[in-house]
């Protein structure tokens, strides 16, 4: 099998079946995905890297779960989520909560070497995501969970039904809201 | 139009502004859009408003396949096959033999509980799950603490019984109903440690909490709960009270650093020095020797453990331990200081 034109089904299957560097090669497709999508849950870079490589341990250590019914994708969506949450529920309970990082557009500042309208665009996409992120902390963490995964992701409603465990009928309501209160915390940027 | 037709028109609408909605859906919609016109309308601004939210993700800076294969190394091997093996194994001994009881074969089934991660068709726990997610999200409390509690009362053996009693212990803490939350984190540990023993980070949580509870229960969780007493006031004196009358616990070391919160407002808390003089500054409102003590404590413990300066750390340890409640655990700190594996 040709690993790097396998398809992630394909990969998933051969790792079920022993075949270690079939892992490398979906680590190498998704891990920016599954870091992308808990810093979206967490708000937190290093928390996310935290999740994201725990939820490639665990896709490995667990692959025997992963059923061929089901697209990978979903699955290992599920496992980010999972651990996200788990993450949040623990740092409310940590003696002290951590702190965003400021976004790196914004933290590491002006390249001297760099056209100032493209470091003016880039600071301006920084606040932008920062506001987006702040927008995202006042969704319920499903509503969170649909919305990342729908408008950054790009899943499908019935994939996201799947990683949720619950009807496509729930996802339609919780992105609706989520879209709703989101829209009503960035009316500023939205009306600019 | 009634209140199912626009909830179902509005979930239509949202999955309309990001993919395409078959036949039936797309007219059943667009008959809604034409009979609402302020529904038309909302759905123009949504629209709008999606396109304006950037979709690009934050880059992964870095490869994550060597840190993960070098911990995937360290931990102990997961017998993928060995497991299903020996799982195999155990079915056939226990129909054959029918000596081993039900706790056995939950020991020798090595994937006793794949949690919510696993397959959720299987599960007649994973929906309940869904549904208790749902009931917190109402902030009924109550409700999700039933559905779980029922849950892994009704399906004990389900894939998913051990998360559900991971929530609930979870809950119930979460929630100040500490007898039940002790009682579940024992459970849970017993029970369902194939939850933990899979999760580094979960083990490690759990074993605190449970150690917290198991101190309080000594008080009948009177400190816990004069913990949450004071986080919901505004008065770091209530604080200070904790320090006093539950010194040399654990409940004590949380009240420090709320306090040190409370007491430096906008503190950074991964910043250590500013930490350290956000507990100065909680120190130097105190007027008990003994909550003095107890925050130099912990004080010798901030030195120690992230600005690894271990003679300030020293310092703070013999302050602390010029108090008889706490001279114990603040000569211990300061034996820990002379042994060199701790450096």
């Amino acid at each position: 099998m040709n690993l790097t034109t396998a398809t992630d089904e394909e990969l998933a299957l051969a790792l079920k079946a022993g075949q270690d560097p079939a892992f490398d090669e979906l680590t190498r497709r998704h891990q920016g995905r599954v870091y992308a999508v808990a810093y979206r849950l967490t708000s937190n870079r290093e928390d996310a890297l935290d999740v994201a490589q725990d939820v490639l341990v665990k896709a490995y250590q667990k692959i025997e779960m992963w059923q061929p019914t089901s697209g990978f994708v979903p699955w290992l969506m599920r496992l980010t989520r999972n651990q996200a949450i788990d993450l949040l529920r623990r740092r409310k309970r940590r003696r002290c909560e951590p702190l965003d990082e400021a976004d790196p557009a914004v933290r590491d500042g002006v390249s001297s070497e760099r056209d100032l309208s493209d470091t003016e665009r880039q600071v301006r996409a920084g606040e932008i995501d920062a506001r987006v992120q702040q927008a995202l902390g006042v969704l319920s963490p499903a509503q969170r969970v649909v919305f990342v995964l729908r408008h950054y992701e790009g899943l499908q409603l019935a994939e996201i039904a799947e990683v949720r465990g619950c009807t496509v009928g729930s996802v339609k309501v919780h992105l609706f809201r989520a879209l709703k209160k989101m829209q009503v915390e960035l009316r500023d940027l939205h009306d600019s | 139009m009634n209140w199912w037709n626009r909830k179902k028109l509005t979930g239509l609408l949202a999955q309309s502004l990001y993919e395409e909605l078959d036949g039936d859906d797309r007219r059943a919609l667009e008959r809604g859009l034409d009979a609402d016109p302020e529904l038309r309308a909302e759905a123009e601004a949504l629209s709008q408003f999606i396109d304006a939210i950037p979709r690009e993700q934050p880059e992964l800076e870095r490869d994550l396949l060597p840190a993960v294969r070098a911990r995937l190394a360290d931990e102990s091997p997961q017998p993928r096959y060995g497991g299903l093996r020996v799982a195999v194994a155990a079915v056939a001994c226990v129909a054959a033999l029918g000596l081993f009881g039900y706790g056995m074969w939950n020991t020798l089934t090595l994937d006793t509980d794949p949690g919510a991660d696993g397959p959720v068709l299987a599960s007649s726990v994973a929906p309940l799950l869904v549904e208790a997610e749902t009931a917190v999200e109402q902030r009924n409390y109550t409700r999700a603490f039933e559905i779980l509690d029922m849950a892994v009362a009704e399906y004990p053996r389900d894939a998913s019984a051990g998360e559900a009693q991971y929530r609930l212990a979870s809950l119930a803490f979460e929630q100040g109903r500490y007898p039940e939350a002790f009682e579940a984190y024992t459970k849970l540990k017993s029970e369902y440690h194939g939850v933990l023993d899979a999760d580094p980070a979960r083990e490690a949580e759990v074993a605190e909490a449970r150690d917290l509870l198991e101190e309080a229960n000594r008080v009948s969780y009177a400190s816990l709960h004069a913990l949450d007493v004071a986080r919901r006031g505004r008065d770091l004196a209530q604080f200070e009270e904790i320090l006093v009358d539950y010194a040399a616990t654990k409940v004590a070391e949380l009240a420090v650093y709320d306090m040190a919160k409370r007491a430096s407002d906008g503190l950074d808390p991964a910043d250590s020095s500013a930490c350290v003089e956000a507990m100065k500054t909680a120190r130097d409102r105190c007027s008990s020797p003994v909550a003095v003590a107890g925050i130099n404590f912990e004080l010798g413990n901030v030195y120690r453990d992230r600005v690894r300066d271990f003679e300030l750390a020293g310092e703070h340890y013999r302050k602390a331990a010029e108090v008889p409640v706490l001279a114990q655990r603040a000569n211990d700190a300061l034996a820990s200081l002379a042994r060199p594996v701790s450096r």
